[in-house]
């Protein structure tokens, strides 16, 4: 008998716009990834349900992590204008290196007495110290004055800078009212800034 | 004459398979590293202070209620600054949340609340409370140092680990 012999094959398919959506896809995604910056200090924030938009540039982050070390973070542009005046009031001077490794540090968490010694470090011994929290006390006031050097260094430039807390969940209170406390005290007088929280999700049924 | 019949004219078919399966690999890869974590901010605005204007804004005793955050997560809370009763709750939406809900219904508009973080609370607990005060819509409120008497009061009610040391 004869046979009529079908072949057996899948059903074609065209891939063409599957490959266009894919392709499509892709490309917002790595147009809309920001990939998160290697921090040395990890500060975990808390979570709170207010939605006010933190800028993506002109912010000043005070830090306090979990072991109540105080650190500042200033955006790139003023970043040597900031250092520049810090240690003209502090009688350092800092070589054109340091302030190029200055400038790439995301936060900056040393004594001025310190700094110098901390830049002037080759990069993987810098890399092994920790650091060491900016004095905030009454009688060595640093934090005042760097937030003061970099509001006036953001005046400069003519912005008006987002002055922002970003505490760990752990850091004590005390720390977080000490730092409000220095904002508020000449030469800063500051009474405005934002606490930076994580998201979260509103209650409902209130 | 004799035709070459040279088939079906057209582009030569390429397998899309391969590259489907690449592009969803790296949608995958994309869409698991982005961080989707936005960063808020909370907005403070604290009493302007330059250390010469001491006069304090006079407010009602009894529409005055006093919350102090304490060690793990402790709250305690007063109403009223004359003898005041101290009592304790917690985060919980049942605790602080249910307390201003019903605060503020009782006391209405001229509510304002003190907040004052104890030696021992976090970060977090002042975030929290901030964060409670805004659900519940409180129309003013002001984070200030803990006074002397506050925490004398928290001792004599017994909770002696909220001291300095």
């Amino acid at each position: 008998m004869s046979k009529v012999q079908i072949k057996k094959r899948g059903p074609s398919l065209d891939m063409t716009a599957m490959c266009d959506v894919a392709f499509l896809l892709l490309t917002f995604f790595i147009l809309t990834t920001k990939f998160k910056k290697d921090e040395k200090v990890v500060v975990d924030t808390p979570s709170s349900t207010i939605e006010v938009k933190i800028p993506e540039s002109d912010v000043i982050t005070v830090s306090i992590d979990k072991k109540d070390k105080v650190y500042f973070t200033v955006d790139k542009p003023i970043r040597e204008m900031v250092l520049t005046a810090m240690g003209g009031a502090a009688g350092i001077e800092f070589t054109d290196a340091e302030i190029e490794t200055f400038s790439n540090m995301e936060m900056i968490g040393m004594p001025m007495d310190k700094l110098k010694a901390y830049l002037a470090m080759p990069d993987e011994d810098r890399a092994q110290v920790e650091m060491e929290g900016i004095p905030v006390d009454s009688t060595n006031n640093e934090l005042g004055k760097w937030l003061f050097y970099a509001r006036g260094a953001s005046s400069e430039i003519g912005v008006n800078p987002f002055i922002a807390i970003k505490g760990d969940n752990k850091a004590s209170a005390k720390k977080a009212e000490r730092v409000i406390a220095i904002f508020q005290e000449p030469p800063n007088l500051l009474t405005k800034f934002n606490f930076i929280t994580d998201l979260e999700q509103k209650p409902k049924g209130l | 004459m004799a035709e070459v019949v040279t088939g079906k004219k057209g582009a030569p078919r390429v397998d899309m398979t391969p590259m489907v399966d690449l592009g969803f690999l790296l949608i995958t890869f994309f869409m698991l590293t982005t961080t989707m974590s936005q960063q808020a901010g909370m907005d403070i605005q604290m009493p302007f202070d330059d250390g010469k204007n001491k006069e304090n804004t006079k407010i009602k005793e009894s529409n005055a209620l006093t919350i102090l955050l304490g060690k793990n997560n402790k709250v305690f809370y007063y109403q009223g600054l004359n003898e005041p009763e101290l009592k304790l709750t917690t985060f919980k939406p049942d605790g602080i949340r249910k307390l201003l809900i019903q605060k503020k219904a009782e006391i209405g508009e001229k509510m304002f609340v003190l907040i004052k973080p104890l030696p021992k609370a976090s970060y977090q607990n002042i975030v929290d409370i901030l964060d409670e005060l805004a659900i519940t819509a409180v129309p003013s409120y002001t984070l200030t140092k803990v006074a002397k008497e506050d925490q004398e009061l928290v001792f004599k009610n017994g909770y002696t680990e909220e001291s300095d040391e």
